[in-house]
């Protein structure tokens, strides 16, 4: 029965199938294939003697990561930073969304979103080096808040400060490109429901309360879920161009960790270690997550 | 019709791809044959312990090399010199039938790195590779490499002996060390100027300090007087610079010196034994007088987010009192303050006395550690020896001129240069720059230029004596403090003019730096890093954490989060977090070195 229907479909439709067959290749083999190369996170890998080669050490490396004297600090801190970068990554562009599809101006209201979002397709060493600069004890934020009678800090270089800049940047680069899903979702709304409320008397916070929250909260919920399978990933090319030793204690994370330790030798295995080790992380979080969202909020992604 | 639309799409769609896949792996191996081993085997012997030694029929050796786009583009308009074909690679040719083929070329040693770590994985390794130290140690645990001992020993001419033992001289007898495992060299450093890559000094803008009504700092004291009158002068300005580099603060020597501290760096201590600088209780001292300047404001209150590019900016503006660092500095950033201040002087000074008032003794870098990069040998390949043979018959060539060096190798070890004397010849063109192809113009053509521009120094092996560039420097010193300059041969006229353009006060500015080192190789005060091998295991297990360690606490003593005490606190973790383990270990491998 089935086999019939699925010879059927094939004869009738077979052009969009061939045309899944390049990416679906492209996947396995770049994607799918290639995670073979996980073994390597058991091996003292050495480009010489290859996968097949390399002597097997079962957990060292793992063993190795947690024994690190400040290991406890460096989760921490990279459990902190993306934590905050999740809540106020997924605040601010909804915000924004909100009070942007208020605008009835179209003009102005494609201009900021052009502006807004470009800040997203910079690379983080140029955003690095301008705020620096903006930063600076000298530089303008400083200048800005000396007119309060404030006295001028550095923000770069005190601890109390780097984790609140370091999430303020990033959620300043990317609101404006995160936003853009969410007025996608609200221009979806159906504008009956608002005049319905409206003739209820529902002035305008309640509406956004009661009707347009609620109406996208399917994609909140998709996108806080996605957002959590990265919560071991906090930015390290952010981290890397903006760190220095005076803030090692709260801006240090896994990835910098690594990094400085491959410095010594090209530590391949270790590297491997730690992504397969946050990836597990990543993935059991994100299927905790997903069963929480179809628990409490009743939607399914899949 | 539609549907044939669909279907040329799809297929143009999958070819375009397996396309885009091809031609990138195929810009990676080189475009000519990939094998490497020579393809003919030379009929007659391949030279048993022959000094020069030509190769009937050609053997082909392939090799990697560094080639930077401006010295590509240095040539892309002169017809009858390409890569593949110039005076170098004909001689090559016709002298020792060697023809050189690539099996890269990359911009840059990051990219060799990796083009190389591929080559490992695809054994594809070249006859003679290139790598830095990293990449060579891992090639020789893999037992990839073939040992240099012997084939140093059979196949070296007089010649290249004497100058491979000049540099161990020089080097303390670690001249191969960062490449050698188990007693066995792996790998040949290229032999260059050792002041070149290592003098570091104070650079004070003299024209400051005599605007304050002072002379040239000789002690700790008196600089610190100038720096608080530079900041009464300028409070704007940055006393002392500090900045941040990969090996973290830098810049701290000029406070470290004058109580003989030695942080980053390996020295001997009264036993003979080597121990870390930065735990050395004269650090100590060192960090407690940069703790003072920063809090005066002498220091750059954000020198911890400043690279070393962002702390020329200040130098270079005129808004700087001292600096410490590199000679070469007179090539960037010192000339934009030359020429843009018109009174400026910037003037080398000699480390500040010691408390006690005795001279102290200043270590530098190692020459060569594991951070440079050196030539090594497959150990496939059937020809280990052109190497060295190569090498011999580049120093005759280039040397050939040197009359003094042929009568002392004639009279000392019997030996006969392979090309007769000849006068290096005027330039065939006097408006090219030094060193170009129209430099020299021997009868007997023989490498020398070529060699080094087209990357191939590293087959050469030899870029000038362990002092070379200082002699010539010397030289030119003696000459126009004399008004002889006109009296000097034309290659050192030519460096000179180099110094000239942009702004004469470079020339000296460099002297005064030329001289300074002078001072202190003759009163014997110099001493360099020992520790030049490759990392010992706890450096590798525990080395980032270990100089975590160390710029963390030293960032916060400087900045005044932590008071000077926690120093102690330091050097109790710093050793019992692996550092006392990589001290037993360095000094199993000091031990091993064969001192001379």
């Amino acid at each position: 029965m089935h086999s019939a229907r699925i010879r059927w479909n094939l004869r009738r439709n077979w052009l969009p199938y061939l045309l899944l067959i390049p990416p679906f290749a492209m996947i396995f083999i770049f994607l799918y294939y290639p995670m073979y190369g996980i073994v390597i996170a058991f091996q003292d890998y050495s480009p010489i003697h290859g996968f097949t080669g390399s002597p097997y050490v079962g957990l060292k490396w793992f063993r190795y990561l947690l024994d690190m004297p400040d290991f406890t600090t460096i989760l921490t801190n990279t459990l902190v930073i993306s934590l905050l970068k999740i809540v106020f990554g997924q605040l601010a562009p909804l915000l924004f969304a909100l009070l942007l599809n208020e605008v009835r101006h179209m003009a102005f209201k494609r201009i900021v979103q052009t502006f807004v979002y470009l800040p997203h397709f910079l690379s983080w060493v140029i955003i690095g080096g301008i705020f620096i600069d903006l930063l600076s004890t000298k530089g303008i934020i400083n200048q800005f808040l000396g007119l309060f009678g404030i006295e001028p800090v550095f923000f770069l270089g005190s601890n109390a400060w780097f984790q609140t800049t370091l999430v303020s940047m990033d959620v300043w680069k990317e609101f404006g490109f995160g936003a853009i899903l969410y007025l996608a979702a609200l221009s979806g709304i159906d504008p009956h429901l608002y005049e319905a409320a409206k003739m209820d008397g529902a002035n305008r916070l309640q509406q956004v309360f009661h009707i347009t929250i609620p109406q996208i909260s399917p994609i909140i919920i998709l996108l806080c879920t996605l957002s959590i399978g990265n919560i071991l990933n906090a930015g390290f090319e952010q981290v890397l161009v903006l760190y220095n030793p005076a803030v090692y204690q709260t801006g240090d994370i896994i990835d910098t960790f690594v990094y400085r330790t491959g410095l010594q030798q090209a530590q391949f295995s270790l590297a491997t270690a730690v992504g397969l080790f946050k990836s597990l992380v990543s993935c059991f979080l994100i299927v905790l997550s997903y069963r929480l969202a179809y628990r409490f909020a009743n939607y399914r992604i899949f | 019709m539609r549907q044939y639309l669909g279907v040329t799409l799809v297929i143009l769609l999958a070819v375009a791809l397996i396309a885009a896949g091809c031609t990138k792996k195929n810009s990676e191996t080189s475009p000519e044959t990939a094998k490497a081993s020579p393809q003919n085997e030379s009929a007659a012997n391949a030279g048993e312990g022959k000094v020069f030694n030509k190769f009937e029929p050609p053997v082909t050796v392939t090799t990697n090399r560094i080639l930077s786009e401006n010295l590509i583009t240095q040539y892309a308009n002169v017809k009858e010199i390409t890569m593949e074909n110039n005076p170098y690679t004909k001689w090559a040719r016709e002298t020792m039938g060697i023809v050189f083929k690539d099996e890269w070329i990359s911009p840059d040693d990051t990219t060799n790195s990796q083009k190389l770590n591929l080559a490992m994985a695809g054994k594809t390794l070249p006859d003679i590779i290139y790598g830095s130290g990293k990449d060579i140690g891992t090639l020789a645990k893999g037992g990839q490499l073939a040992p240099l001992n012997e084939v140093i020993e059979k196949y070296a001419s007089p010649l290249s002996k004497y100058f491979i033992d000049q540099f161990q001289t020089e080097t303390g007898g670690a001249f191969f060390a960062p490449f050698t495992y188990d007693g066995q060299i792996y790998a040949f450093p290229i032999m260059a100027d050792i002041w070149a890559n290592t003098w570091e000094s104070n650079w004070i803008r003299e024209d400051i300090v005599k605007s304050l009504g002072k002379e040239l700092p000789r002690t700790l004291g008196e600089f610190e007087e100038l720096l608080a009158g530079f900041k009464a002068q300028n409070p704007e300005g940055v006393g002392h610079t500090l900045y941040m580099s990969s090996k973290g603060i830098t810049g701290m020597d000029t406070a470290m010196q004058p109580f003989e501290a030695n942080p980053g760096k390996w020295v001997e201590d009264k036993d003979g034994k080597l121990v870390y600088g930065s735990v050395q209780p004269q650090v100590k001292e060192g960090l407690a007088t940069l703790a003072k300047w920063y809090a005066n404001g002498w220091i750059d209150p954000e020198f911890i987010v400043k690279d070393e590019a962002k702390s020329y900016e200040a130098y270079a503006a005129g808004n700087a009192l001292n600096y410490f660092g590199m000679w070469w500095l007179v090539w960037n950033p010192f000339p934009d303050v030359l020429k843009n201040i018109a009174d400026s002087k910037v003037t080398a000074i000699p480390p500040f006395l010691m408390p006690d008032g005795k001279e102290p003794i200043v270590t530098l870098k190692g020459a060569y550690s594991i951070g440079n990069s050196a030539t090594a040998i497959n150990a496939n390949f059937k020809h280990p020896e052109v190497l060295i043979q190569h090498l011999n018959l580049y120093l005759d060539s280039v040397l050939r001129s040197d009359t003094a060096l042929r009568e002392k190798m004639k009279k000392e070890y019997d030996y006969d240069f392979y090309y007769d004397f000849e006068e290096i010849q005027l330039p065939l063109n006097p408006e090219a720059e030094t060193g170009s192809y129209y430099q020299y113009n021997y009868k007997n053509e023989g490498p020398d230029y070529f060699n080094q521009t087209f990357g191939l120094p590293n087959i050469g092996l030899y870029h000038g004596t362990a002092y070379q560039l200082l002699d010539q420097y010397k030289r030119l010193d003696e000459a126009e403090k004399n008004g002889k300059l006109g009296e000097v041969t034309i290659i050192d006229q030519k460096e000179f003019a180099k110094y000239q353009e942009i702004s004469p006060k470079r020339w000296d500015s460099l002297a005064t730096s030329v001289r300074v080192f002078d001072e202190l190789q003759q009163a014997g005060r110099l001493s360099s890093d020992k520790y030049v091998g490759s990392p010992t295991q706890t450096l590798v297990d525990k080395g980032a954490y270990l100089s975590k360690l160390e710029q963390e606490a030293f960032t916060k003593i400087i900045m005044g989060e932590k008071s000077v005490d926690d120093f102690d606190q330091f050097v109790k973790e710093w050793n019992t977090a692996g550092g006392a383990d990589l001290t037993a270990e360095v000094n199993e491998w000091y031990a091993g070195l064969s001192h001379e």
